[in-house]
């Protein structure tokens, strides 16, 4: 077994069909997204929020003004104020769409917003992309500050010794106070990062070649080699075994090279779980074999190369439904996963990409262990229907 | 000790019949030729005994033992040396050896020791680290040889292992053979070459359309034909009236003009030469050069099997 675990790993290595597709296609594929997507990609963090105040009287001696204040103030800041003279301005600058918003302050020290709808002309293409965010930061700040001033209020007039402690105070009108906080998402949402997992998923699609080589060559029917191998001294099922052993750790590392790749150097977020990514490559190879084994298995007049094309156009198809070749593709593919959830379990490639998707998504190991248990699932499903196939062909020759 | 036992062996692909009840012994450190033309169920006799093939009917019993697909005991007794050349491509010529011979011998320090003594048996030293592409056809051939042998066989099929070799190369070829089989091992060749046969076998089987049809020494085969000698005349010319007379002498079997050379070929009689000799006089026919020959295994398996183009 370890014999033709070796020879296997040294064929497939000098194999160049094998080589460029289950190794050389995805980093090629990830580079050319990396140009794609190179505009699209952000860093994470959020650009100040332009916004008009109405300087009059009311708004210097409200307290807003001084909140407001403080959060412009800073490398960070979270707004860009423009002071105007009077509410037409303001407005002015909104429908211009110079500004996201307008906060003007009342006699009794009120602040009021106003927003432009996001159907506006102002706030269209590039500059209405952010606009969505934009709107909800100024409408978080303003009702924030209304429900502080309200909690104060309310603790001033029950309580008012109360008001001597500010740590209290700060407790009071802190998140934790009122609320528990629980986090639904592991990472900072970045759409593109799908496409490199879509990636992976082709990839490991690919890599279903090397076991279905493997397989092929063994099958006594495939060549005077292969039956020269069947008459020997070692079982075919031992054999078997070292084929798919190597095919199987071929494809581990031709993955892992391609995550390298796409983690250094394309620099894309995995969460900080590598490790398990890692391990989320060795069940996909693992389904990857299995599906490899079964076209491998099948007896195909082409012989390796009849298999070679069903995989390729296999994977092809199949990365459609990933939604790994563009926006539309992206949107069809989330379509067909809402309206049938099944086949989002049931397509290889995007159950890999959901696979790693997961671990970028979700604080909670649950959905990338259900995925990975599916991985597995499919790959005993796959041998359990090669095996059959492969024992039953015998060498039949004239 | 009878190596290789098989009795009343059937096989059938469809309505074609491969195999009719075929027989066949071969006594331990014998080299023993089985021919036959195409088609006639060589391979596929070989193939049901390596259990490459399934079978019909019969039995099979190598080694004094019953030979089954799962009996690796025996399979590792055994050396293949396939009609078409078996390596992997991918391979050098080296790690194709050590992977064949892998697949009988674990022991790696044993096994480099098999490896080099195949390699240098079949003087491929200067090409180890070549892949099979890169060989030409007798070489080739050779590591198709080395990849059989390499784990020291005590069985051992060769199955036309000279087509497509020039003759250095076949000399080395089978001189190798006729090495192994002093060496201990038993061995079962085939081949279309009936000189080559001749040449190492010490039994020979001539088969046909699945069945034995003759089976002994070189010289016992000789002996079960008809034909006695074979007379060649060199001549210029030869009327048809002529070769009529010839073909009607009384121990004629058959006789041929073609490209200056009359052949005839008769029963074994005393007085054939003369004869012949008789009728081109009484014609008026001076002859060149006259010479007399033995029956050729080709003649055998000629006049065993007919004379008929196969596929």
């Amino acid at each position: 077994m370890r014999s033709t675990f070796k020879a296997t790993v040294k064929m497939l290595l000098r194999t160049p069909g094998a080589i460029v597709w289950a190794l050389a296609f995805p980093i090629l594929m990830a580079t050319l997204f990396m140009f794609m997507f190179s505009s699209m990609r952000t860093d994470g963090t959020v650009d100040a929020v332009p916004v008009a105040v109405v300087a009059d009287g009311a708004w210097e001696e409200s307290t807003f003004s001084q909140v407001i204040e403080s959060l412009a103030s800073g490398d960070d800041a979270l707004v860009a104020v423009r002071e105007v003279d009077d509410a037409a301005e303001a407005r002015s600058l909104l429908e211009e769409g110079e500004v996201d918003g307008t906060f003007e302050v009342d006699e009794a020290g009120v602040p009021h917003l106003t927003v432009a709808p996001e159907s506006s002309d102002a706030h269209q293409g590039e500059r209405g992309r952010s606009y969505g965010i934009n709107r909800s930061i100024l409408e978080t700040l303003a009702s924030s500050y209304v429900q502080s001033a309200a909690l104060i209020e309310e603790v001033a007039a029950s309580d008012p010794a109360a008001l001597a402690d500010p740590a209290a105070v700060a407790r009071a009108l802190s998140l934790e106070a009122g609320s528990e906080r629980v986090s639904l998402t592991r990472g900072t949402p970045d759409e593109t990062v799908r496409y490199y997992y879509a990636l992976m998923g082709m990839a490991a699609l690919f890599a279903s070649q090397l076991s279905m080589l493997a397989v092929a060559n063994i099958r006594p029917t495939a060549s005077a080699a292969a039956a020269r191998r069947s008459i020997a001294g070692v079982s075919r099922v031992r054999q078997l075994a070292g084929a798919l052993a190597g095919s199987w750790l071929l494809s581990v590392a031709f993955l892992t090279i391609a995550f390298c790749y796409v983690r250094f150097v394309v620099n894309i977020d995995f969460a900080g779980r590598e490790v398990l990514c890692l391990v989320g490559i060795a069940g996909s190879a693992f389904m990857a074999a299995g599906l490899g084994s079964l076209v491998g298995s099948l007896p195909l007049h082409g012989g390796a190369s009849a298999g070679s094309g069903i995989l390729t156009g296999l994977t092809c198809v199949l990365s459609i439904f990933a939604g790994l070749y563009g926006e539309p593709t992206m949107k069809l593919a989330d379509a067909i996963a809402r309206a049938v959830p099944v086949s989002a379990w049931i397509n290889p490639t995007k159950l890999v990409c959901d696979l790693f998707h997961s671990l970028y998504f979700y604080e909670s190991l649950a959905p990338f262990a259900a995925r990975l248990a599916a991985c597995i699932a499919w790959g005993v499903v796959f041998f359990a229907f090669a095996a059959p196939l492969f024992r039953r062909q015998r060498y039949a020759h004239l | 000790m009878d190596i290789v036992r098989v009795t009343g062996l059937v096989k059938r692909y469809g309505d074609l019949l491969a195999l009719d009840h075929f027989d066949l012994s071969i006594k331990q450190g014998e080299i023993f030729g089985l021919l036959g033309p195409n088609g006639s169920g060589k391979t596929t006799a070989i193939n049901c005994m390596l259990q490459l093939l399934t079978y019909d009917r019969g039995s099979i019993e190598l080694f004094g033992e019953a030979m089954a697909p799962t009996r690796y005991d025996l399979k590792r007794r055994i050396g293949m040396v396939p009609q078409q050349v078996a390596v992997l491509e991918e391979l050098t010529v080296r790690e194709n050896i050590d992977f064949f011979c892998s697949l009988y011998v674990r022991d790696r320090a044993r096994r480099r020791a098999l490896v080099d003594e195949a390699i240098e048996f079949v003087d491929l030293g200067d090409y180890v680290r070549f892949r099979p592409k890169k060989l030409s056809g007798g070489l080739l051939r050779r590591l198709n040889i080395a990849c059989g042998i390499a784990h020291k066989p005590e069985l051992i099929f060769f199955d036309e292992p000279t087509v497509a070799v020039d003759p250095q190369s076949r000399n080395a070829i089978l001189s190798g053979i006729q090495g192994l089989r002093d060496e201990g091992a038993t061995v079962v060749y085939t081949s279309h070459y009936m000189e080559e046969v001749e040449q190492i076998c010490s039994q020979i089987m001539i088969m046909d359309r699945g069945r034995v049809l003759a089976q002994g020494t070189n010289e016992e085969l000789k002996r079960m034909v008809s034909t006695g000698e074979k007379i060649v005349v060199e001549l210029s010319e030869l009327p048809a009236r002529v070769l009529e007379r010839l073909r009607a002498l009384p121990h004629v079997l058959d006789a041929a003009f073609a490209d200056g050379e009359l052949t005839v070929r008769c029963e074994a009689s005393p007085h054939n030469l003369v004869d012949v000799l008789g009728v081109l006089g009484a014609a008026r026919i001076v002859p060149g050069r006259v010479w007399a020959e033995p029956p050729t295994l080709n003649d055998v398996f000629l006049e065993l099997t007919g004379r008929e183009l196969r596929d």
